[in-house]
């Protein structure tokens, strides 16, 4: 079946980025971090700072019962709270901090042999660490994953630390694999060691020589090589089933539990034709993307993008943080408005689905208001990869379609008109 | 500052659907060309006269339905009318393939919301039309091989030139093809203007089927369908491949196969529905060059499995989803066990 339902290959337009080291970028004007998310109803918090207190890096600013910490990403002085609109996330009340000199919080230091999995989970949770896959906390994942005790894990359970970047111009895991890859190793054995699992492996889609140098440095049984084409539909062997985390958040968790240090910024590449050259940055939480554009020498009028070219999402304010689960800063040139062509029926979004859907007869379906029809082809099933927007010669938006489809069609939305269900 | 919000994936494939069209242009003018070494230049005036009624045709339609007249510029309109101005008898009135294309976009195409929402291909409806409305000047064709240039400004007759049978009507009537291999090959026998050249026609699918233009799961499963059906029924007095050629080579079952049963707005989507149509297509092809009357049965076999291609798309996903669902369910019991 994989012969006639395959992904995309996307062009490679990772640049330099991969080549060189990280980049350390220092926040300059401000530093916004997420308190809550405000609904209608949400009460705002009061804060233990005084305005214009300075705030230790690593500190914790605010604590809810039941979720993770948020901490100061930098150290500085605490200049009262803001509420923003983000692109991601809704409306925001963050805590804005102005960049200061400062000492850094740790946590103390436990053994890894004494660790049990519960202490990881706690470590993981009091470092405020999250997956930068889908901006989950790590230890939401870990706890929901774990294993009870003295339960015999299935041998086809696999934790998979994913490195692959299979997107078009992201590189910062295959970065980190190339400066830490015994560290982020060791993250992802602890991962696997708060959840019970046996078997763990990172997954990567690196070039030839990468590859091996990676195998060098770690035992090549725990690299795992995915096939070139996105979205990545196998991370290990088709029988197993296979548990996802990312790679910066096993590196963040060797660091928590091996030196005590919080988890306080991620790895961004800043990519696209509107920069000179991409790079790798290791960028505080909360940083200012006109910030970093600034240290990208971004001087030309641009489109900003909060993730990658494949499921990013454009970002109008460029006084926007930069919070947990963005890897990629796609910086673009301007270009023309997309003109959607009618559909001629190519069919390529139907061969590109890995999720197997026909794309084009959900939208034809749904832009006919066809609800009761639209329930078996089961449009909830997509996963909004944005293959089949990408492969579509006719530029229509044919993922965001599949995707409202894909919400309209509950059982709501067809008892109005259809007795199927009566 | 002006800012961009489009949705997300914010890179797309650099081949569009306006290079998917162009290169049918590309391959229809190849077409062309060849005809002028047979004909002179009279084709070529035919197919522009063609081109030319299909686009006004269209520009009207824009007109009356308020549409900006950048919309020819994907040159649908343009195919459409080439493709009928190939598939003309040299000496055809001018008038009569100019017919064809209005017929085609303002009966065919426009009404059903133009370009992409298309039920019939709007070029097989048009030779359809003219084979059923004026059979006389679309299958009276003249005899190729004395090196003849048409004269381009009189309406010829089947008393003027001097007539060949064309293939197609030699089988039809149970005569042994008087067409050896080789110019069976080269497009060297009597037929319409384009339709004829087997290796350049062989040509274009591969260029389609090479630059996706075209699905092979539709050309091959189509091929294979009509050859299958022409070994089984033999013409008298030649060998297998060759009478297999001759059937293959006769009125436009290659044309259609190429050209026509790949239109993407008429055919199914899912490569299944694909293989079964053009099965479907080949088939139906082949019995009505067999028993009709007319030498464009496959046009009228095109425009047949046009209506039934959404079901066969419809059954054919919803049939292989329950297949592979099966096959999975059955695969984990077995894990289970």
């Amino acid at each position: 079946m994989g012969m006639f339902l395959n992904g995309v290959v996307l062009p490679f337009q990772k640049g330099n980025a991969p080549l060189n080291k990280i980049e350390d970028f220092r926040a300059q004007s401000s530093v916004r971090v997420p308190l809550v998310r405000l609904d209608m109803d949400t009460p705002v918090p009061s804060l233990p700072f005084e305005e214009n207190a300075s705030v230790a890096a690593g500190s914790v600013l605010y604590k809810e019962d039941n979720e993770l910490p948020v901490l100061a990403p930098v150290a500085g002085t605490f200049g009262g709270t803001v509420v923003l609109q983000h692109p991601q996330y809704g409306k925001l009340l963050c805590a804005e901090l102005i960049p200061g000199d400062g000492d850094e919080e740790t946590l103390p230091v436990i053994p890894t042999e004494k660790l049990t999995p519960d202490d990881i989970i706690r470590i993981a949770t009091e470092a405020a660490i999250y997956d930068e896959l889908d901006g989950v906390p790590l230890a939401e994942k870990l706890a929901c994953w774990q294993l009870p005790e003295n339960d015999v894990a299935s041998p086809n359970y696999v934790l998979v630390a994913d490195a692959t970047e299979n997107d078009v111009f992201g590189s910062s895991a295959w970065a980190i694999l190339d400066e830490e890859p015994e560290a982020a190793l060791l993250g992802l054995q602890l991962a696997a060691k708060a959840m019970r699992f046996t078997r763990y492996h990172i997954a990567t889609m690196l070039p030839k020589d990468k590859r091996r140098a990676l195998k060098r440095a770690i035992n090549r049984i725990n690299v795992y090589t995915v096939a070139d084409e996105y979205p990545v539909t196998q991370y290990a062997d088709p029988r197993d089933e296979v548990f996802r985390i990312g790679i910066q958040a096993c590196l963040a968790l060797a660091k928590a539990v091996q030196e005590g240090r919080k988890s306080l910024t991620a790895v961004v590449t800043v990519a696209g034709d509107g920069v000179i050259y991409s790079r790798n940055l290791r960028v505080p939480y909360g940083a200012n993307v006109a910030d970093i554009l600034a240290a990208c020498n971004v001087t030309i009028e641009v489109d900003v993008v909060l993730g990658d070219a494949m499921t990013g999402i454009a970002c109008p304010d460029t006084h926007t943080p930069l919070l947990p689960g963005t890897t990629t800063l796609l910086v673009m040139k301007p270009k023309a408005a997309r003109v959607p062509q009618p559909c001629i029926g190519c069919g390529r979004c139907a061969t590109v689905c890995h999720a197997q859907l026909l794309p084009y007869e959900i939208v034809r379906r749904a832009e006919n208001m066809h609800f009761e029809r639209l329930r078996r082809l089961t449009a909830q099933l997509c996963d909004g990869c944005g293959a089949c927007s990408y492969i579509c010669p006719a530029d229509r938006d044919v993922a965001a379609a599949v995707l409202r489809a894909g919400e309209t069609s509950g059982p709501v939305f067809l008892n109005w008109g259809g007795n199927e269900d009566e | 500052m002006k800012m961009n919000n489009n949705p997300a994936p914010h890179i797309r494939t650099e081949q569009k659907s306006r290079h998917m069209i162009m290169d049918v242009l590309i391959a229809a003018s190849v077409l062309y060309v060849f005809s002028v070494f047979n004909y002179g230049m009279r084709p070529v005036y035919i197919g522009l006269l063609s081109i030319l009624s299909s686009v006004t045709c269209e520009a009207i339609c824009c007109l009356i339905r308020r549409r900006s007249l950048r919309t020819l510029l994907d040159g649908s309109a343009a195919v459409t009318g080439a493709l009928i101005g190939l598939v003309m008898s040299p000496m055809v009135a001018y008038w009569v393939p100019m017919v064809g294309s209005a017929f085609a976009v303002l009966v065919v195409k426009a009404p059903f919301g133009g370009y992409g929402r298309n039920v019939f291909n709007p070029a097989a409806a048009g030779i359809a039309l003219l084979s059923y409305c004026t059979p006389q000047r679309m299958f009276t064709y003249p005899a190729i091989g004395a090196g003849m240039q048409l004269p381009l400004d009189m309406e010829l007759t089947a008393q003027d030139a001097s007539v060949g049978t064309s293939l197609a009507a030699q089988i039809r009537d149970g005569a042994t093809p008087t067409v050896n291999r080789l110019h069976l090959l080269l497009g060297d026998f009597v037929g319409p203007i384009g339709a004829t050249a087997t290796v350049i026609l062989l040509a274009c699918a591969a260029y389609f089927i090479i630059r996706r233009t075209a699905s092979a799961w539709t050309i091959l499963p189509y091929l294979i369908t009509c050859v299958l059906c022409a070994w089984c029924t033999p013409c008298t007095g030649l060998d297998t491949l060759h009478s297999i050629l001759a059937q293959m080579c006769a009125g436009y079952v290659l044309f259609a196969g190429v050209f026509l049963l790949n239109d993407p707005v008429t055919a199914p989507r899912f490569w299944l529905g694909r293989i079964l149509y053009g099965v479907f297509a080949g088939a139906l092809t082949m019995l009505l060059q067999q028993v009709g009357r007319m030498e464009a049965g496959s046009c009228f076999a095109i425009l047949i499995v046009n209506a039934l291609s959404p079901i066969i798309d419809r059954w054919s996903y919803y049939g292989w989803r329950n297949i592979t669902r099966l096959l999975r369910i059955r695969r984990e019991v077995k894990a289970h066990e």
